[in-house]
């Protein structure tokens, strides 16, 4: 079943002067329980695609598809509670709430669901456990660690159940071995959740452990492959 | 809701320096603003509480051509019997009658511009305190011929004292000059040192008969039991002498200048007030767009994230209602504080005396305020400065999440 759709999705700046194809004609499909890389060099369009899909760019030509319903065509109001309602999001960095603690900043999303108190307690403790920061719980973002951050924000991301996850290089400001670990979570929830994560990156590490890898150039799609991530080759 | 109103509490501490800015800045908007307040209010009290309880009375009667033209002769026709039947209305706690005219007073060695008031020395002490005024000598006795009263400023300016006599010149039934000699009895002190200077008060019934008006008052002065029934018994009054030579009147509308003041007072306060206001206005905006500025990024992953428009719109109202109510707080507390202190010291003003006392104020005052102003104030400053956030807020909402996210910076 297909949870994201897009159809020769075109992304065109300066139409009438000197155009720039930031997505041309993007054709995709993204399958429940996904974990796909979009890679490519800086300038791709790698941004782009993934802000297109989360409804935070619109496009100027093409149709996303989520749920059988065009959230290009959505108004904004009905945008965003599109968003708060189905999408998880895990940006680069500037992720969190400052003012609020780990714990909080996880319970954002629900409170903004109107979660009910119980429900949306034990899914924060489920969710602290998840990312390794139970002992984190009551620290402010600024007290925590780039990576602990960005765990944060997938627990986040995760925590009210969306349809699927967008991460525009969630581990590029984070060491290697920050990385590796957010990325062994972010596989581990989505293994768990069934949680689709769609993700870009620069990182060949980050690239392996992803069982799809779309690759764009110049705004268009130049290759799509499946394949087995590290731990599936493990396994074997 | 509940934590959109704790994230816009931990916000505003995130800058303290600047929180505390705004904070203070709104405290001495409101403090100013409630002791100025305070003290215009309490100068225009005591002007107003002055002329009723020293001058004017609650209602005054005279005959409309005296206004026009102050003529000692032009008098209150049957002023004796519209007096007498006034004592014994039920309303009235005391009623009098005075001349008035204005003329020269000379001492052996300097002369004045004075008003010569006649007075019914008994019934001018029930209606008016002018008697509890006497600083020195004794109020107008019958025991001197030509008794007078002067104030204590006026006598400095002469160089006279009680027992002292003082020569009197002013105009006659035909025109003709009057001069005459009295005798010091008193001196008052008056709350304005105009009148101090100008007013001298002798019996009325010496007076007329140097004028050769006797039986005859320019003036009617009542005083009432309860000021609340001033209305309906001026009514009464002026109904009952409809006719085109008697005038009733209520001591605000005998003494126009008393209504200017007030108009002048409200006036001031009105722009007072919004001079503030616009200030604390400018401050707010540019506060809140600050911090909105330096939030770009965040308030963008907020939008993005799924916070609505009307959301992020509250936070901001949020921030900047806690702001003013804290401000407000602290401004509504130092005002209250001051202004209480002030109230049991007093402010003197004879500073600025020269200028104030013109307009029939007080040296010394002791502001007051209605808690009703203190309330109408903090309303006021709330309401400015939640309105001035929406300026701001509606900024935040403009801005495009991707665009934000991707802001360098
Ligand atoms: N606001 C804009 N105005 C004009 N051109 C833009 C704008 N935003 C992006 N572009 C262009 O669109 C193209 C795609 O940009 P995008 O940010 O999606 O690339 P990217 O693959 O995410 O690059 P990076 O790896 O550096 O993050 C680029 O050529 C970029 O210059
Ligand atoms: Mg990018």
């Amino acid at each position: 079943m297909n949870v994201i759709e897009t159809k020769d999705v075109s992304k065109i700046y300066n139409p009438d002067t000197i155009p720039v194809y930031a997505l041309n004609k993007v054709n995709l499909n993204f399958e429940k329980g996904e974990f796909t890389a979009i890679v490519g060099p800086s300038g791709s369009g790698k941004t782009t695609l993934l802000n297109v899909i989360g409804g935070l760019d619109d496009a100027s030509n093409g149709s996303v598809m989520i749920d059988g319903s065009d959230i290009l065509k959505l108004s904004g109001g009905k945008l965003i509670d599109f968003r708060l309602r189905h999408i998880g999001f895990v940006f680069q960095a500037y992720n969190l709430i400052p003012v609020l603690s780990a714990k909080e900043n996880i319970e954002f999303i629900m409170l903004l669901q109107n979660w009910p108190t119980k429900k949306r307690e034990d899914r924060t403790k489920e969710m602290l456990e998840a990312v390794g920061l139970k002992d984190k719980s009551g620290s402010k973002p600024s007290q925590l660690s780039g990576g602990q951050q960005q765990r944060v924000a997938v627990a986040r991301a995760l925590a009210s159940k969306p349809r699927f996850v967008l991460a525009d290089e969630p581990t590029a400001n984070l060491d290697s071995k920050s990385a590796e670990n957010l990325l062994d979570i972010m596989l581990k929830l989505n293994l768990e959740e069934h949680i689709t994560f769609i993700f870009s990156t620069h990182d060949p590490r980050v690239i392996k452990r992803a069982r799809r890898v779309i690759t764009l150039e110049d705004g268009k799609v130049v290759s799509d492959i499946q394949q087995n991530t590290e731990q599936e080759l493990a396994r074997q | 809701m509940k934590t959109l109103l704790k994230i816009a509490w931990r916000n505003i501490w995130r800058n303290t320096t600047r929180s505390l800015v705004v904070v203070i800045s709104l405290a001495i908007g409101i403090w100013a603003t409630v002791i100025i307040l305070a003290v215009s209010d309490s100068l225009h009290m005591e002007a107003l509480k002055d002329g009723i309880e020293y001058k004017y009375g609650h209602i005054q009667i005279q005959n409309p051509d005296f206004i026009k033209n102050e003529k000692l002769t032009i008098t209150i026709p049957n002023g004796e019997r519209i007096l007498k039947e006034i004592r014994t209305d039920d309303e009235v706690k005391a009623a009098t009658a005075r001349t008035e005219v204005s003329g020269i007073i000379a001492s052996a060695g300097n002369s004045s511009n004075v008003i010569l008031i006649g007075i019914l020395p008994g019934a001018e002490e029930k209606t008016t305190m002018l008697k509890s005024r006497l600083a020195t000598g004794e109020y107008l006795s019958q025991k001197v011929r030509n008794p007078i009263i002067l104030g204590e400023r006026l006598a400095k300016k002469l160089n006279v004292k009680p027992g002292n006599k003082v020569v009197l010149g002013f105009e006659g039934k035909s025109g003709e000059l009057i001069s005459s000699t009295f005798r010091i009895t008193g001196l008052y002190n008056a709350t304005q040192t105009r009148d101090e200077e100008m007013l001298v008060y002798a019996d009325l019934y010496d007076v007329t008969k140097l004028a050769g008006i006797e039986g005859q008052y320019n003036k009617i002065v009542i005083k009432l039991k309860e000021p609340e029934q001033l209305a309906t018994y001026l009514a009464f009054l002026q109904s009952k002498f409809s006719q085109p030579d008697v005038l009733v009147q209520d001591w605000r509308q005998a003494n126009p200048e008393l209504e200017l003041i007030s108009d002048m007072i409200y006036q001031m306060d009105i722009i007072m007030t919004i001079i503030v206001l616009i200030a604390l206005a400018f401050g707010i905006v540019n506060t809140m767009l600050m911090s909105i500025l330096e939030r770009y990024k965040e308030l963008g992953i907020l939008m993005a994230i799924g916070m609505n428009r009307r959301r992020v719109f509250t936070m901001i109202v949020v921030e900047t209602t806690y702001l003013s109510i804290l401000g407000g707080a602290v401004g509504m507390l130092i005002g209250f504080v001051t202004v209480s202190i002030l109230s049991y010291n007093g402010i003197n003003l004879s500073l600025f005396s020269e200028a104030l006392s013109g307009w029939g104020f007080s040296d010394v005052v002791y502001p007051t305020l209605e808690p009703r102003v203190y309330v109408l104030i903090t309303v006021l400053v709330i309401l400015t400065a939640v309105l001035t956030s929406i300026y701001p807020a509606v900024k935040a909402l403009m801005l495009k999440p991707n665009e934000a996210i991707s802001k360098q910076n």
